[in-house]
């Protein structure tokens, strides 16, 4: 049970439609998401290929757990090889596609080959077809959906979307699932818009069986309890509650990174927001914390319907203060233009103040500033850069390139301030802050990123109910966020692979499941005598897969570095003066290589714990 | 009068010049959030910020044990100190 043992094939090329079936053993070995999309990535996409040609294979793919009653767990994966890092790219999303998919009767959908005509996949449990997309091409997401529900007369099917963005091959143009959550990292958007696919609709309505029911509801008695424990204000505020408490510790991302703390940040809170321009709340489906922001601002320079949600703490960071922008209602525009395009929020906010800081330096060439004003604080710069980037215009289009290719364009002098790692743009967590988020950001296989990641604060106190996850681990002290060192890469090596398990099956990271109750959840759906410890084998094997993907694609661990600003100190707020002592980094990432049973100079999988991890076929390979 | 205790944690602490704990005497009857207010009015203006928000209540994302038991934002108000109680307040920033 948990699984159908069905994965739905489309091959765009030759418009063939199949099934891959697999058993227990498979859906044990890799449990979904992450595992699912790694194993046919490494399986069937050719070395070196093109990210954007009819070689690379795209994966959606939920979990065992997806379709449940389970709340916090109606996310799911996609990936490909990554146009912007040119290794294994990844996203998650919320809404209910992945559940539709489920109770459409499939694991998860692979994608092969490309159209030579704009196309959109239909999936329903009996029937799947390739349909004609041609007047769909071009429109924004709100339209597209509303189009293709009148085609497929499915009110209640749910949509995988790719934008202008995806259409232009934006490096960063992301894929809208429904019109209020966004799988936005990887440019995976730009993949789906090369094989000409600019949606994929289903309407499923077979739920899975599940083996312990009243494990089940036990279980999401627990997660409800323990939501309303800490997680209220994430329901009243959004994920910007904690907006005040990041500029008091000095970690809110400002003017490009170069500061800590922003004088403007209240006006750009999330109890900003909530005081101000929301309307209304929306949630995944069966989740009770409600966090995604409905806002609307009326008659005003920046109006913003309620066609798509509002921003999240990383756009609010990114176009706010690392803009160094007060105005919640300019915020909230740059957003809703992200989403109407699909290209991801962070890394188009972390182009502009790059380039935002480039301007104030007098690196940027006249022919493409002249007309715009660059400055740090202006309003109409950001949205004019960002309407550039979207219509592939002037300076924008070349930002829309991605951090590298940009810096190719603008010279090596602008390249301190597009910050990447692997090219993907920096999430807006400041890593002198929390320096175990930025070993996980060097270390992470898809670049930069937040998610699979560790947020040190969880750790640096032993009263906190998070550090019992830890504790649960065998890691008995807490630990300062600014610490590096041996005990830090003990915790990535423990806390950090073992978050990609979010990933895998596709829970969402504000409901408090604790690996224990995380096993018990696949207990209860699949009937299996599965263990914590067999758990996080599985993410120890996809994590370890992932690394294997990137190294075949000529990733090394000299791209498990950080931006130079960050080993640069602190220039405001409380942790003024901080940095990161590259020595210690470097030190601190070679013996978590070495904890991970990677050689701990180049960083590659030892064939003892490949072996270990059940993964010869991928030595073989 | 009671005596009550309360626990800075991470950046709370570094706010008020590095002290981890500072004890408080309040009014019988005092609930959680008003000592949180009264602990806030020892540091600057920056440790009221990174606690309080301008109406006077607690800002998201900081966990507020009472005898190590964690207290949710909405019982702030509703639960009353009593004498040698320790108050813990940790930040809790992750993002989203």
């Amino acid at each position: 049970m948990g699984y159908w043992g069905r994965i739905l094939r489309v091959n765009l090329s030759t418009g063939e439609i199949g099934v891959d079936c697999h058993d227990e053993k498979f859906y044990r070995t890799y449990l979904g998401g992450r595992g699912i999309i790694a194993y046919y990535l490494l399986k069937e996409v050719p070395a070196k290929c093109d990210p954007l040609g009819p070689d690379n294979v795209m994966v959606f793919a939920p979990s065992v757990l997806t379709g449940t009653s389970l709340p916090g767990v109606s996310r799911n994966s996609i990936g490909a090889k990554s146009p912007l890092t040119g290794g294994y790219g990844e996203g998650e999303g919320g809404g209910d596609w992945g559940v539709k998919l489920r109770w459409a009767k499939y694991d998860a959908l692979v994608v092969t080959g490309a159209s030579d005509k704009p196309v959109y996949i239909h999936i329903t449990e009996n029937v799947v077809s390739i349909r004609d997309a041609a007047e769909l091409w071009g429109t924004e997401p709100y339209e597209c959906s509303g189009k293709i529900i009148a085609d497929i007369d499915d009110p209640k099917a749910s949509m995988a979307m790719i934008g202008k963005g995806g259409e232009q091959h934006i490096s960063f143009a992301c894929i809208a699932l429904g019109t209020h959550n966004y799988v936005g990292r990887s440019g995976l958007g730009a993949v789906m818009g090369s094989k000409k696919l600019k949606a994929v609709a289903v309407s499923g309505v077979s739920r899975p069986e599940v083996a312990d029911k009243e494990k089940i509801q036990s279980l999401s008695k627990k997660m409800v309890e323990g939501y309303k424990a800490g997680m209220e204000t994430m329901t009243e505020m959004g994920t910007a509650r904690g907006v005040p408490v990041v500029n008091a510790a000095g970690g809110f991302p400002t003017r490009n990174f170069q500061e800590g703390s922003f004088e403007g940040f209240e006006n750009i809170s999330g109890r900003r927001m909530t005081d101000t321009i929301l309307v209304d709340r929306k949630t995944c489906l069966g989740c009770p914390v409600r966090c995604k922001r409905v806002i609307e601002v009326k008659g005003k320079q920046c109006e913003v319907t309620t066609n798509y949600s509002g921003p999240e703490y990383e756009s609010i960071s990114g176009f706010g203060s690392n803009c160094g922008i007060d105005n919640l209602e300019a915020v909230a525009k740059a957003n809703e233009i992200c989403n109407q395009y699909a290209i991801d929020t962070i890394s188009a906010a972390a182009m502009i103040s790059g380039a935002l800081e480039c301007a104030s330096k007098n690196l940027l060439p006249s022919e493409l500033t002249d007309g715009l004003d660059l400055q740090f604080g202006s309003v109409e710069g950001m949205l004019e850069l960002l309407i550039q980037i979207c219509e592939q215009k002037g300076l924008g289009k070349i930002l829309s390139k991605g951090p590298q290719q940009a810096v190719e364009i603008l010279g090596k002098e602008t390249e301190p301030y597009f910050l990447h790692v692997k090219n993907q743009p920096l999430p807006f967590q400041e890593p002198r802050w929390k320096k175990g988020m930025g070993l996980g950001y060097a270390i992470s296989p898809t670049g930069a990123e937040h998610m699979a990641n560790i947020h040190d604060v969880l750790y640096a106190a032993e009263e906190a109910p998070s550090f019992a996850a830890a504790k649960n681990m065998g890691i008995m002290e807490a630990l300062d966020p600014s610490s590096l060192g041996a005990p830090k890469a003990r915790l990535w090596a423990y806390m950090g692979v073992n978050r990609s398990i979010h990933n895998i099956l596709c829970i969402c990271s504000f409901m408090p499941y604790n690996f224990d109750q995380i096993t018990e959840a696949v207990q209860a759906v699949t009937g299996w005598n599965i263990s914590s410890w067999e758990v996080m084998k599985v993410s120890e094997r996809c994590f370890n897969m992932t690394r294997w993907f990137n190294l075949r694609e000529g990733l090394t661990s000299e791209d498990d570095m950080l931006p130079e600003r960050f080993h640069q100190p602190l220039q405001n707020g409380a942790l003024k003066g901080e940095f990161i002592d590259k020595d210690a980094f470097r030190e601190t990432l070679d013996l978590t290589y070495s904890m991970l049973g990677w050689d701990e100079k180049t960083g590659v999988p030892s064939k003892g714990k490949l072996l270990e991890l059940d993964l010869g076929w991928m030595i073989e390979r | 009068m009671l005596t009550v205790h309360v626990k800075l944690i991470g950046i709370f602490a570094l706010l008020l010049n590095n002290r981890k704990t500072m004890s408080l005497d309040i009014q019988e009857g005092t609930n959680v959030i008003q000592c949180i207010r009264k602990a806030a009015d020892f540091g600057e203006a920056e440790l009221q910020r990174a606690l309080l928000d301008k109406r006077g209540e607690l800002n998201a994302e900081i966990v507020v044990l009472l005898n190590k038991a964690l207290i949710p934002p909405s019982d702030l108000s509703q639960t009353t100190m009593s004498s040698g109680d320790i108050l813990t307040l940790i930040p809790m920033v992750a993002g989203g």
